[in-house]
């Protein structure tokens, strides 16, 4: 690198002698230091005010004209809030304010909202998150007229589209399938629910139960609760005449009529603290990720000006204690932040944070403890105080820089009841503080005797005991599976299914013609309900009892055939021959067994459960439920109380999109098949929907089954290049 | 939260694809625009090369720039990965005048620390290294560093940024480039000259090993304890066989324990050469007034020699590859295709498949896989990782639903790349894709900072700003057959690496649900 030296050193002089050749006019002295430069007094900036109209339904419209690009942004605050919803349907807000945009309107299906607003390349959306609700909406300002009716729409009459609801559920789930995949997520929602209770509305999440629980009548009765003008905030901001968007305004949400207020409800959480050191083991991961603290304040709360100081001080900036201590002069952290946190209508949390890794989880904790002590134990100084003062005050600028800020602003103090002047009233404040205040703040707000102490991390390699920080629990943060109403099984109820299965037995052709089953083909014609619209399918198929079957289904677009055997599973479609994903394979020889032969001829298996479970109506006639548990499935069938003959079934299974959801079968025109009795009708039901309606033309018993009925065909082979 | 994040890598998944790489923009009406944007708008190159663009917009009292290094992480070489990204941090460290108690001295007390260094790392390094002599240069290397250390006033460049008011100070560091950026109140334009110009006129490397440590522990967090992102890291290095897009730019672990100060300073001298450096400044300052203060400040920086070119070039993939991480984590499904670099003329035909493929609810994937099958919660597609300065990936991502298996979303995403090659796309597809990009550039220009980053990111790669804007005609003019085209080049057996997450846990197998229908 020598040479390199010398030649930069080299064209360094060169550029100096030219530089004072070229601007003679340039200042000589070079500035050395910070404090050497004078900064001219900051242009005056009048802060613009929004416009602020209440209508006559209580809508609160806000408006502030801004002409620098021809767009227009809107958002509705709207009084609800996941903190509202009851415990067993949490979940139920956040997928109310999903499903509000993507479920369509009453003049608007889902797919031509999208088409519209994506056409225009302008958004409209809806959310429900704890402490409000809302939409937002954007789109150029030529669109406005147009946008702006379609967001009112979209708020005002929402259907909420079923399958919408499930694309939403199932996004849900997904997500909390997902939960602890991520450290910080553990970390965070752990500790909160820690701190605030975990039955409060401010810590609980939702489970794939409380998801289930959510009914498309719960939705529609929560935007009904809720959603009505004198509940919300409309602000528009961006290139439009304030008068011409009034006026829009009046014409889109003006009619919607006033409506009432539920009663007021109270949102518990815990105010106790809950010292100690609480442990989730997490082995894939390098590092530990520790958070501390307690409950933290009230935005109104008189003290909150000298606590934003003191935050500043603590991790306000680059060179604020936590930073320059933890961070830069121990090394032990990349992200590390602590502060007494604030909320507009309850207590925020204090919260301190940092990930280290696994060999200096002990270190880290005892550093984060040492600047909690030490805010009080070696309290802010002047300096640090008058720094961080002026770190808040010069910066602020920034809170009004832009319109979509200050409106956003004067929405959100609207929303909580705050004075529309809170911001200057903050710069006021903050000048105000003093060292004193500060320091008492730190002695009233930060109390590490009561800390609650929370660690995400491996197990082996931490260099202290956790218990050396306080008595430890474990946390257990196992997803609950789906809690199922499980029906109890009795001798009483057994001894009736045996009799019931018996009955039913007879009137299929008895034990013997049963027993002699071996094999049935059957072919027909089914009329399919699928995301793509009904569809008209042959089909053939071949059932090889127990474990063999072969399906042929013409449908319009071209033949698909799936094949199981012991040894092999394959789909043969248009695209090539592919092997059959376990869990499809899984899938299908669950429906195959759902036949009531099939059932019949497995009722003496020692896993083969039956029991009676009442007189109920199916079908529009009485009927004799049989619960029937076989094989990892659960089946409920009706029997005609007179002759014994399954009537249908009733068991959890899957739509075309995989969506898990209830299945009806009734059975109806019963045939003689060789002495056996089959239905040659069956019509299925998913979830009340129309799904299947099969018309059965032929079925053969116990015929010629060949090698061949179940080989491969000798296609091309479709890519297998995963696992 | 924390006011420290350096973005090492700007990640956001959904946001990506256009955070990366705006080049979904375009405008309303091009070479208009271009025109009055030309007249708010300032070039300037100093004699030392360093380039400035200004754009004057005067909507409230502040201003935000971004310094773009035309250096990142592809610049390395083995046994210094992570230098790039480290460079960065060490440049929020100080200078002789900033951060320092006696700079003198520190001087002397760090060039010690480094001796102490180098020869406790070959003793290290040593395949017969001796354990006692080791444990003795560690002691000295230590109290090195503690006498160092004695000198440093903390933080105090950043230090001087929040006092002044500033906002969003940070940097970041990917394959291509390196940024640097924050906002301040609009009469400070003189200390951010100042700042700005020392840090990289002088920038002096103390504290090194202690930042070292700290980027160690971004590792951790960043990659090795988030299931993703050790997959990407994976399915990049895979999908790399010769150019060092493949090394992840935070660096190897091995390599973070070994880089040195010599190593920063020789990576300093060679890239941070101002011909090499380019700031866009956008806020409420006028050109004509702080062109003075430019020269006076950044001018004091001696001119260098061009850094080196890079000279690998990624030879054409031959093989499918296939990355399977076997993780306790939930399920996820990429695929990367090799694409040319952003300033390919066919780069606008990518935004174009990104688009009809993947944004928005009319998009493709999620019509087929979110609406209708239900086997994923969300698909995205995001180029521009690890970088696009040089022939890059195009990523397909999806996240499969609790009960879908990778192999459905396989099939579902597949079938969608397939018909991009046998069938044109709409009318309304390939318009919508249009109307979308010119009204995304729009909302892009109203943040100062955003404007910043974009100007700074469009000179690094083509030399020139204006082709932010010039992009539009070339957006307006992909075709149909274009994409038809392209998606025949591009989405090939032997041009994929598949990478996935298969979840590992007893009851894998039983935990997968499936998407077929009953019938």
């Amino acid at each position: 690198m020598k040479h390199v030296e010398r030649v930069r050193a080299l064209a360094g002089i060169t550029v100096a002698v030219a530089m004072v050749l070229s601007m003679p006019a340039m200042t000589a002295a070079q500035v050395k230091k910070v404090k050497d430069i004078n900064y001219p007094t900051l242009p005056a900036f009048d802060v613009p005010t929004p416009q602020r109209v209440v209508l006559d339904n209580g809508l609160v419209v806000i408006l502030l004209e801004d002409h620098e690009l021809p767009l227009v942004d809107a958002t509705l605050r709207v009084r609800t809030g996941s903190r509202l919803e009851p415990a067993d349907k949490v979940g139920l807000a956040e997928l109310t304010g999903a499903v509000i945009r993507t479920g369509g309107t009453t003049s608007m299906s889902p797919d031509e909202l999208d088409d519209y607003l994506e056409g225009k390349a302008a958004r409209v959306e809806t959310f429900i998150r704890r402490e409000s609700g809302g939409g937002s909406m954007s789109c150029l300002s030529q669109d406005l007229p147009d946008i702006l009716k379609v967001f009112a729409d979209v708020v005002r009459h929402p259907v909420f589209a079923e399958d919408r609801i499930e694309v939403a559920r199932n996004q849900v789930n997904s997500v909390i399938s997902r939960q602890n995949d991520n450290p910080q997520g553990i970390l965070f929602r752990e500790f909160q629910e820690i701190i605030y209770g975990e039955d409060s509305p401010y810590a609980r999440n939702e489970t794939y139960t409380t998801i289930a629980n959510i009914t498309r009548d719960d939705m529609v009765n929560w935007h009904g609760t809720y959603f009505h003008p004198n509940r919300m905030v409309l602000g528009l901001v961006g290139d439009f005449d304030s008068d011409k968007v009034l006026a829009l305004v009046k014409e889109t949400f003006g009619s919607w009529p006033r409506g009432q207020d539920p009663p007021p409800a109270e949102v518990a959480f815990s105010k106790v603290p809950r010292p100690g050191v609480f442990y989730v083991e997490k082995d894939d991961m390098t590092q530990s990720n520790i958070i501390m603290g307690h409950l933290g304040i009230r935005k109104d709360n008189p003290d909150y000006y000298p606590v934003e100081v003191m935050n500043q001080v603590l991790s306000g900036g680059f060179a604020s204690r936590l930073s320059s201590n933890v961070r830069s002069k121990k090394g032990l952290a990349y992200d590390v932040f602590g502060n007494v946190g604030s909320s507009f209508d309850h207590e925020g949390l204090f919260r301190m944070f940092m990930t280290t890794k696994t060999e200096t989880t002990g270190v880290g904790i005892e550093a984060l403890l040492e600047e909690a002590q030490n805010m009080t134990a070696q309290p802010p100084t002047d300096v640090e105080v008058a720094k961080a003062k002026q770190g808040i005050l010069n910066s602020f600028i920034f809170n009004s820089d832009s319109a979509r800020k200050i409106l956003n602003q004067q929405i959100t103090l609207e929303y909580y009841g705050y004075p529309l002047d809170w911001l200057a009233r903050y710069r006021d404040g903050i000048e105000k503080v003093t060292i004193q205040q500060v320091r008492e703040a730190a002695a009233k707000y930060i109390h590490t005797a009561q800390f609650t102490i929370l660690v995400v991390g491996p197990k082996e390699g931490q260099d202290k005991p956790l218990e050396t920080y306080g008595p430890l629990a474990l946390v257990d943060i196992t997803i609950p599976e789906l809690e199922t109403t499980q029906f109890a099984l009795t001798d009483e109820n057994r001894a009736q299914g045996a009799a019931l299965l018996a009955s039913m037995l007879e009137a299929s052709g008895g034990a013997t013609a049963v027993d002699a089953l071996e094999s049935v083909s059957q072919s027909g014609e089914t009329v399919a309900v699928t995301p793509q619209g009904e569809m008209a399918i042959k089909t053939k198929g071949v059932v090889a009892f127990p474990d063999s079957m072969r399906q042929e289904l013409v449908w319009p677009f071209g033949t698909t055939i799936t094949v199981i055997t012991q040894d092999d599973a394959f789909l043969n479609t248009p695209q090539g021959v592919q092997p059959m994903p376990e869990s499809q394979r899984e899938d299908s020889m669950k429906s195959m067994r759902r036949s009531p032969l099939f059932l019949l001829k497995a009722r003496n298996d020692e896993n083969f459960v039956a029991a009676a479970m009442g007189q109920e109506e199916f079908a529009g006639q009485a009927a004799n439920l049989l619960h029937v548990e076989y094989m990892g499935d659960t089946i409920t069938l009706a029997l005609d109380p007179e002759s014994g003959q399954c009537l249908g079934m009733t068991f959890q299974g899957k739509n075309f999109t995989g969506a898990p959801g209830e299945m009806v079968q009734v059975f109806s025109d019963y045939r003689d098949v060789d002495g056996l009795q089959m239905p040659f009708k069956v019509v299925s039901t998913y979830n009340g929907e129309p799904f299947l309606d099969s018309t059965i033309t032929e079925i053969t018993v116990n015929g010629p089954i060949t090698e061949d009925t179940f080989a491969r065909p000798e296609a091309r082979t479709a890519d297998k290049d995963s696992n | 939260m924390s006011p420290m994040r350096w973005r090492m890598l700007r990640h956001r998944l959904p946001a990506l694809a256009a955070a990366l790489f705006l080049v979904s923009g375009a405008f309303l009406a091009t070479a208009q625009d271009l025109a009055s944007f030309n007249e708010k708008t300032t070039v300037h190159t100093l004699d030392n090369g360093w380039t400035f663009i200004i754009v004057e917009r005067p909507v409230a009292p502040v201003f935000s720039f971004a310094t773009y290094a035309n250096v990142g992480a592809a610049q390395e070489i083995p046994g210094i990965t992570g230098l790039a990204h480290m460079f960065e941090h060490m440049a929020f460290k100080g200078t002789p005048n900033i951060g320092t108690t006696n700079y003198k001295a520190e001087k002397r007390a760090i060039e010690e620390l480094e001796a102490a260094y180098q020869v406790m790392q070959t003793e290290r390094l040593s395949p017969r290294s001796d354990p006692e002599r080791l444990q003795q240069l560690e002691a000295r290397f230590k109290e090195m560093e503690k006498k160092a250390d004695e000198y440093v006033i903390k933080n105090e460049f950043g230090d001087i940024i929040d006092r002044e008011g500033g906002t969003g100070l940070n940097a970041f560091t990917n394959s291509d480039v390196t940024g640097y950026f924050y906002s301040l109140p609009a009469n400070k334009f003189e200390l951010m000259a100042y700042l700005e110009s020392e840090r990289f006129l002088h920038p002096v490397f103390r504290e090194f090993y202690k930042e070292r440590d700290v980027v160690k522990e971004e590792r951790r967090m960043r990659i090795e304890s988030q299931p993703f992102r050790r997959l990407l890291e994976q399915i990049v290095s895979a999908a790399f066989q010769a150019h060092p897009y493949h090394q992840p730019v935070v660096g190897y672990m091995s390599d973070l324990n070994s880089i040195t100060i010599t190593d920063a300073e020789d990576f300093y001298r060679t890239y941070y050469v101002p011909s090499n450096l380019v700031t866009a400044v956008v806020g409420d300052i006028k050109a004509d007034e702080i062109l003075p203060i430019i020269e006076k400040y950044f001018g004091r920086i001696p001119v260098g020699p061009a850094p080196p070119a890079l000279r690998t070039v990624e030879p054409t993939q031959i093989a499918e590859k296939t990355v399977v991480l076997k993780d306790p984590s939930q399920p996820m499904y990429l695929e990367a295709y090799h694409k040319p670099a952003a300033t390919d003329i066919d780069e606008p035909v990518y935004d174009a498949i990104d688009d009809i493929l993947f944004t928005g609810r009319t998009s493709r994937m999620y019509r087929s896989l979110v609406r209708d099958k239900k086997i994923a919660i969300a698909a995205q597609s995001f180029t521009g990782f690890p970088g696009n300065k040089y022939p890059g990936l195009w990523f397909a991502l999806a996240v499969p639903s609790r009960d879908a298996s990778t192999e459905e979303v396989q099939t579902a995403v597949r079938a969608e790349l397939e018909r991009l090659k046998i069938e044109d796309v709409s009318d309304e597809e390939l318009a919508r894709f249009k109307t979308r990009a010119k009204a995304d550039l729009v909302r892009s220009l109203r943040s100062n900072q955003g404007l910043a980053e974009n100007l700074a990111r469009y000179h690094t790669l083509f030399g020139d700003w204006r082709e932010l804007f010039r992009y539009i005609d070339r957006l307006d003019a992909v075709t149909k057959a274009d994409i038809r085209r392209v998606a025949n080049v591009v989405f090939k057996d032997s041009n994929r690496t598949v990478g996935m997450i298969v979840t590992e846990t007893a009851q894998a197998d039983e935990d997968k649900g499936s998407a077929q229908g009953e019938s």
